[in-house]
């Protein structure tokens, strides 16, 4: 026999504003099975659990309602309570009658008539549910972070520190990311190289640390404590034990017209030989002279060895005999407990085409037309000691020092209508810094900034921006620019200037555009790759936008710094101590626990064995990969019939294959049939229906 | 010149000859002239027992998932017509056939049931042949005009009327599960109708029970019916299960662009997703 307690919450004026709680405890008492049903002001003070805890005790309840809010909020709560007073927790429901009932109706009676069915719902599960035991995964001490930025370097260092080991992927020839073209970095101009540099070194020296430049993630799958990862090792063409670093190669490889990717393409004629370019790199290349490792790859698609199959140029310099053609891609697999995603950003670039983006572009800005209309990255580059021009601000036409340089904000970002919606956040402050250290440099020239709202919140940001008004005479002007043009020489910029209600035209020598950040170009396929959602600008989406940031919807994938949303280095390097801690959380035990609410499949008495006719919809509509083949075999071993399997580390008990399976093959712990028939059963019971 | 239903011997004989198959199943003479009934070939020697003509009614696939007829053989041909062979794609993609173990005579009947009309055995051999010939050839004449209106016919019903017309239609059901015996989608081991803990659907031929079977029986079907129309063909009370059943299919087509059975890579939109899929229907 039932013993059900049924405890119903006012949650102060919320609910007990609206339903009469004192009404439904009675009504609630009447209902067969109840022996025990009160009302209370807040069930979730300590007061209110007591009570449940010791009605379980003294009515020796066999099952637990509490009518409140949502089971988001306090299921944990309350179910903790219930095993604290000797009660398995998932004897525990909740019937929510404050999101589903007293916020959304008026009426006080039809809100307690309602309130009370809900109540009895629940009351009917409760009948049904049985007791369940939460499941126990054993946990690989390893993680894998993806992307080595400034985002997934510290999240490699914090867990290594925390005494735990790390595979870092990247995918490009070196580590540091972004942070390693900035020149420097607001708000405290610090070189953003010389305070980058340490940790990348800390990360090639760390025991703990496996990195994997050059590499890729292929494939993940598994679940959390136990993904297995492939990744693809990109043929190098460069031997890593034989390399010393000595560079040679790249002093004699004769393919040297390659826009540099680190230079954010952007060429500066040779002020020593006018018909020469500064920016390029050659074929066998490392990123810049800091890169991490410090030895070259051959970029097949512009070596001469590769697409003519002459020269051979490097393996004959090179001393050790490091330089290997014939190296090609391998695949690694890594066991793997955890995984931070720290893939960053792209800035809409003018150095591509911008027909190659899903968005309109700005043909009136002349984007990505004329060479002396640059993007925010490729003016870092210009400013940076380790750019091309050495740190000389020069324009790309003509190699001249620039005297009127004007700055556009919101290129794409805030834009309903040909670019994003949303801010890009760094734009503001790097716009800023980049005045501010242009004035530095060039000290008659003259800064124009055209801003919709200049975003400087952050300690000492809008102190920041103003001392490039105040200080280094940016003239900033509240509006949009309509159009581009060249004209003499030089580009013409006409825009307005709303605060003074007028239209202004500035004759320009170089204008840079703060052009949005928008997530990696593959950032759609990774997250498919690791099951994580994304949002409808693709970038990753985290499990709560308030409590869980950090966190993706996948339980043991993290997220750190851009590849999450815009921000800033402090903020991307607080993101990833974040993920770093959580990781380093799920690491602290050898175990882990989780919720038992997975599907299962049903077995059957011979000669059907199971229920399940292995049709596989359900394999197909699994958003986390959870269902498995098994085989069912007879005493000879051979197979009778191959039916699904839930591997419960990976269900996440959502119950998209129990609602896909058409003979009831499978259902979810917690949610099966029988309690799901009761619910619907008690539904209008009281009408006769 | 050998006859189409000569060609359909000797193919048969072929594949038994060549011990490709263990069995044919095919149509044979029935007990009257406008009947047929399935046979199994074993032999070659046998192979003429079997018959092409406009009477060859049955979709053979529902054989295809008897285990029964699986286990004593394991490799087996089946004469299918245009829609069966919709079936054979569908149950390959829900892994209840083998592919390597099926084989095909597709055979085409341009007016099933009128003795006048022109019955060919399809050139294409291999399912990936029969699949290219599906899409170019059968895909725009698999839905007659006929078939179209009763379902448009229902459609333009005042919704009070429809729901009145279903429940007379489903009223004269007598739980017979014919429909369900014919249907080759229908191959589950334990039925939903049967299961009593908790039960479902109501088992006796009551009006309610026989709703809810016939409304889980066409949503089973969404998106997999390959309009074959067994089960209309085949219930005794003449319930008209394919207005039904078509209804559904022209939901899955206007909405996900899919039709069931043409393309043994191209998914049922109830177990895919693509970033793409409609979702106007999502409030
Ligand atoms: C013009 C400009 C100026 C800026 N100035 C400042 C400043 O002064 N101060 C400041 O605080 N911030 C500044 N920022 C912002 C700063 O650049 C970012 O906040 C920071 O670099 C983000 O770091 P991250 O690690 O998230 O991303 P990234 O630096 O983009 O690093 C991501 C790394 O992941 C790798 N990767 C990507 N995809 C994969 C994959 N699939 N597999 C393996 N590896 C992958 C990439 O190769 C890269 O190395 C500026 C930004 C711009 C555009
Ligand atoms: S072989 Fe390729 S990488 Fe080496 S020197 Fe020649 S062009 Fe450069
Ligand atoms: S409940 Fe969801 S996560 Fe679990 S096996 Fe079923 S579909 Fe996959």
């Amino acid at each position: 026999m039932s013993r059900i307690g049924v405890f119903i919450c006012h949650c102060g004026e919320n609910i007990g504003g609206v339903v009469h709680c004192d009404q439904m405890a009675e009504a609630l008492a009447e209902h067969p099975g109840v022996v025990v049903s009160v009302d209370y002001k807040y069930m979730c003070s300590d007061p209110g659990q007591n009570l449940i805890k010791e009605a379980i005790e003294k009515h020796k309840l066999t099952g637990v309602v509490v009518s409140a809010c949502s089971p988001r909020m306090h299921e944990p709560t309350f179910r903790t309570a219930c095993a604290e007073a000797g009660l398995n927790p998932f004897l525990c429901e909740m019937a929510n009658i404050r999101e589903h009932c007293s916020w959304v109706h008026a009426d006080r009676d039809e809100a307690t008539r309602k309130a009370i069915e809900l109540c009895r719902m629940m009351v009917e599960k409760v009948k049904n549910n049985q007791q369940l035991q939460p499941i126990h995964v054993p946990i690989t001490k390893r993680a894998l972070v993806i992307g080595g930025g400034i985002a997934g370097i510290q999240a490699a260092l914090d867990i290594a520190n925390a005494g735990h080991e790390v595979v870092l992927v990247e995918r490009d020839a070196s580590i540091g990311g972004h942070m390693l073209q900035l020149s420097e970095t607001f708000p405290t101009l610090d070189c953003s190289q010389c305070i980058l540099t340490p940790r990348m070194v800390e990360v090639a020296r760390h025991p703990k640390i496996t990195l994997m430049t050059w590499c890729e993630v292929e494939k993940v799958d598994g679940y959390i404590g136990n993904f297995e990862v492939t990744v693809r090792k990109k043929a190098r063409s460069v031997d890593m034990e034989k390399c010393t670093g000595c560079g040679a190669c790249m002093l004699k490889c004769p393919s040297k017209k390659i826009p540099s990717e680190f230079n954010a393409g952007i060429l500066i004629p040779d002020p020593e030989n006018p018909r020469k370019k500064l920016g390029y790199r050659t074929a066998i290349y490392t990123p810049c002279p800091q890169s991490v490792p410090n030895k070259p790859v051959i970029d097949r698609a512009n070596c001469i060895k590769f697409t003519k199959g002459k020269c051979g140029v490097c393996a004959k310099i090179c001393p050790t005999g490091a330089v290997d053609y014939e190296q090609e891609d391998e695949l690694v697999v890594e066991q793997i407990g955890a995984i931070v995603v720290a893939t960053g950003y792209q800035v809409w670039s003018v150095a591509k085409a911008a027909q190659d983006y899903p968005y309109i572009g700005y043909g009136e800005y002349g984007y990505g037309t004329h060479p002396d209309i640059i993007d925010g990255l490729q003016f870092e580059r210009l400013l940076s000691a380790s750019g091309p021009t050495g740190g000389k601000v020069m324009r790309p036409s003509d190699g001249k020092e620039p005297e009127t340089v004007v700055f556009l904000s919101c290129v794409g970002s805030r834009d309903n209508e040909k670019g994003f919606t949303y801010c890009s956040k760094i734009c503001c402050m790097y716009l800023a810094k980049h005045a501010m250290l242009y004035q530095h440099k060039v000290h008659h020239g003259q800064t124009f900034n055209f801003y919709m709202d200049i975003r400087a919140g952050g300690k000492t940001y809008d102190e920041f921006s103003r001392r490039t008004i105040e200080d280094d005479g940016c003239i900033y002007l509240r509006g949009r620019v309509s159009r581009i043009y060249p004209r003499d020489g030089k580009l013409v910029v006409q825009g307005a200037d709303t605060l003074s209600n007028a239209q202004v035209e500035v004759e320009a020598d170089l204008v840079v555009l703060a052009t949005a950040m928008i997530p990696q170009p593959d950032a759609e396929e990774l997250a498919q790759k690791l099951r994580i959602p994304y949002d409808k600008d693709r970038f990753l989406s985290e499990a709560h936008p308030k409590l869980r940031p950090v966190e993706s919807q996948t339980a043991g994938v993290y997220l750190a710094g851009t590849c999450q949303g815009p921000r800033d280095i402090p903020e991307t390097v607080a993101q990833a101590s974040g993920a770093a801690s959580k990781v380093s959380a799920l690491f602290s035990a050898d175990e882990l626990e989780r919720e038992p609410m997975v599907a299962e499949v049903h077995r059957a008495a011979p000669p059907i064995f199971s229920i399940c006719f292995g049709c596989f919809f359900c394999e197909r509509v699994c958003p986390y990969g959870a269902i498995e083949r098994e085989e069912i075999t007879a005493r000879d071993g051979s197979v009778i019939k191959t039916v699904a399997k839930v591997n419960e580390g990976l269900c996440a008990g959502c119950g998209l294959c129990a609602a896909s399976c058409r003979a009831n093959a499978i259902t979810l712990k917690g949610f099966n049939d029988e309690q799901m028939f009761a619910v619907v059963n008690a539904i209008g019971e009281e009408e006769g229906f | 010149m050998s006859t189409p239903e000569q060609e359909l011997r000797e193919r048969a004989r072929e594949l038994l000859e060549g011990d490709e198959v263990d069995v044919v199943v095919g149509y044979g003479q029935g007990n009257r002239p406008d009947r047929t009934t399935p046979v199994f070939v074993t032999a070659a020697a046998a192979a003429d027992q079997l018959v092409l003509n406009p009477f060859c009614r049955n979709d053979l696939a529902a054989w295809l998932t008897r285990k029964d007829l699986r286990a004593k053989f394991p490799r087996m041909a089946i004469v299918a017509k245009e829609p069966d062979i919709r079936a054979v794609v569908v149950l390959i993609q829900e892994t209840q056939i083998d592919p390597g173990a099926v084989r095909v005579i597709g055979v085409r009947i341009d007016r099933p049931g009128d003795p006048d009309s022109p019955c060919t055995v399809l050139p294409q051999t291999t399912l990936d042949e029969l699949q290219q010939h599906l899409r170019d050839d059968f895909q725009p004449r698999a839905l007659t005009a006929e078939q179209l209106g009763a379902v448009e016919k229902l459609e333009q019903l005042p919704p009070a009327e429809r729901w009145a017309y279903w429940r007379k239609q489903f009223d004269k059901c007598l739980r017979c599960y014919a429909c369900r015996s014919g249907c080759p989608m229908c191959y589950c081991d334990q039925c939903i109708a049967q299961m009593n803990q908790p039960q479902w659907l109501d088992t006796s031929a009551h009006p309610l029970g026989n709703m809810a079977w016939n409304i889980t029986r066409a949503f089973h079907l969404a998106g997999r019916c390959i309009n074959c129309g067994e089960c209309e063909r085949v219930c005794p009370v003449d319930i008209p299960l394919m207005a039904l059943n078509r209804f559904l299919a022209r939901q899955v087509r206007d909405q996900f662009d899919f039709q069931a059975g043409y393309d043994v890579e191209e998914y049922q939109p109830f177990a895919s997703w693509k970033p793409d899929d409609n979702e106007d229907f999502i409030l």
